[in-house]
């Protein structure tokens, strides 16, 4: 049981090639970093994992099966900017449902207020719209969690206690998480396993 | 619309925003609703000419005064213009409908279809719309057809292209992928995220479009491709008076011609104020 992506390649259309046979491995349950310098292309691995984005060559299968199949996807994604990942005409109740119908005591943990559910995108902190986006990717089908720079707006005490949550819930329900970031000393206090995004990527010239 | 200071000011100027819209919706709202009802009292006899009421002064028996065969002006102005705005919706509805369809069809299928409708699109842009649209009209035999065919084929493409922008933003945007990670089918999406972003697009455009298409009605009109003479519109009505405005004869021409100003600056107007309330996304509903 892992994510898996064999011999991944991405070239940016009409630009340089990002990274090329590049392999990685989340088993379930397993908390993996994955650091690298501003620009080499880990958001973009991410979205590819995800299934957003076809790999240029290369395959992401999760437990066996291809990432971007039919349904709720087993693989989902936390990105660094929620404010483009939610709708800005929504809700945050309809953001939520659209996904799955959350458990009261997730929310909960997540630090959720219901006076929040009634307001749009633009009415909420980065911080607390980012729990929504955590919210809505914790859904009863996600067997993955990608968490890229999640905790960018978030101060480090409150950074620190929701990655606390974050890792318990994942470790209940034996999700594989994958922590995208540039803070190693986080990434040590809370990965069984960092990986590097490998340097060819301005080497490789197109 | 950058502003230099936060919140507060901003949401005042939003409140006076949709006060601003309610009252430009109850201008045209009360115009149409005066002009229908108006229209419906009229006694249509006096759009027969009377030999005895040639061109009669206004006054208290003819409060647009009478033309050269003594029909009464003021029921020939609210007939023409109840004409000039039923044809005037249907037109701008259709524009809207072939821009609408055109622009999503563009973005969502891409290819072929997106150059072809691209191409359309900045060709005729490239042409004076005006030259096109008689053109168009006179082809077709003039007439309502003229009119409705002509005006629709050549004010499509702006909004268009507009939508055709928009939809193609949207699909690639972080929340329609999210959307479909989360199983959502290409139904869903097409509904709930591109329809929503569409819509107030259409609606806007639809007003904006309506006073333009109800000016080019009478400008064809007046050029002789539109109505038939017989029929009271108010290009004819302009037509007719126009020459005797040198003859001391004004208000033929001049009644009419306000009537269009104020329906038309009504429409703009609420269609200016529409424009900026749905142009802040994730404010607007
Ligand atoms: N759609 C695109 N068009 C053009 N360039 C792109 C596109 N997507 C990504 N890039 C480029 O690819 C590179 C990698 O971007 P990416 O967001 O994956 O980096 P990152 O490693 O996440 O950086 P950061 O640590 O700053 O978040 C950047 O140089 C970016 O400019
Ligand atoms: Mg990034």
């Amino acid at each position: 049981m892992s994510l898996r992506a064999t011999d991944l390649a991405y070239r940016v259309p009409g630009g340089h090639q990002l990274f090329t046979g590049l392999d990685l491995r989340v088993e379930a349950g397993q908390v993996v970093g994955l650091t690298g310098e501003s620009g080499c292309g880990k958001s973009t691995l991410a979205r590819i994992l995800a299934g957003h984005l076809p790999p240029t060559t290369g395959t992401v299968l999760t437990d066996g099966y291809p990432v971007n199949a039919p349904g709720p996807r087993p693989v989902q994604l936390v990105q660094q900017h929620p404010e483009k990942a939610v709708n800005p005409r929504w809700t945050m109740r309809s953001v939520v449902a659209e996904a799955h119908d959350p458990d009261p005591a997730l929310c909960e943990r997540l630090g959720i207020r219901a006076e929040w559910y009634g307001r749009r995108p633009a009415e909420l902190s980065g911080g607390e719209l980012q729990r929504f986006c955590l919210l809505r990717a914790l859904g009863p089908r996600t067997r993955y969690l990608i968490a890229d720079e999640m905790t960018a707006m978030f101060d480090t005490l409150t950074q620190a206690e929701l990655f606390a949550v974050v890792r318990d819930i994942v470790t209940e329900r034996s999700i594989g998480l994958l922590v995208i970031s540039h803070d190693i000393p986080l990434l040590d206090r809370l990965c069984d396993e960092i990986v590097a995004m490998p340097e060819q990527a301005s080497a490789v010239s197109p | 619309m950058s502003h230099p200071s936060p919140a507060p000011p901003r949401t005042t100027r939003r409140r006076s925003a949709s006060v601003d819209l309610a009252i430009a919706a109850a201008c045209v709202g009360a115009l149409l609703l005066a002009i229908v009802v108006t229209a419906w009292l009229l006694d249509e006899s006096s759009l027969r000419s009377h030999a005895g009421a040639r061109l009669m002064p206004p006054g208290p028996d003819h409060l647009f005064g009478t033309d050269w065969l003594g029909r009464d002006l003021f029921t020939r102005t609210i007939m023409g213009l109840r004409l000039s705005l039923t044809v005037g919706v249907v037109t701008a509805l259709l524009s809207v409908a072939v821009a609408t369809v055109l622009g999503i069809a563009a973005a969502l299928l891409g290819g072929w279809v997106d150059a072809v409708i691209s191409w359309l699109i900045d060709l005729s842009i490239g042409i004076p719309h005006l030259v096109f649209m008689v053109l168009v009209a006179f082809s077709v035999g003039g007439g309502i057809k003229g009119i409705v065919i002509g005006i629709s084929l050549t004010h499509w493409m702006s909004l268009a292209r507009l939508i055709r922008a928009d939809v193609l933003h949207l699909r690639h945007s972080d929340f329609v992928l999210a959307s479909r990670g989360f199983g959502r089918s290409e139904w869903f999406i097409a509904r709930r995220h591109l329809f929503g972003q569409v819509l107030p697009q259409a609606l806007v455009g639809f007003v904006l479009m309506f006073p333009h298409v109800v000016l080019h009605e009478a400008a064809l009109t007046f050029l002789g491709f539109g109505f038939s003479p017989q029929t009271p519109a108010i290009g004819i009505l302009l037509h007719e008076g126009m020459p005797h405005i040198s003859s001391g004869m004004w208000w033929m021409a001049l009644f009419p011609g306000l009537c269009l100003l104020l329906v038309v600056l009504a429409f703009a107007r609420l269609g200016d104020r529409l424009r900026v309330l749905t142009s802040s996304p994730g404010q607007g509903g």
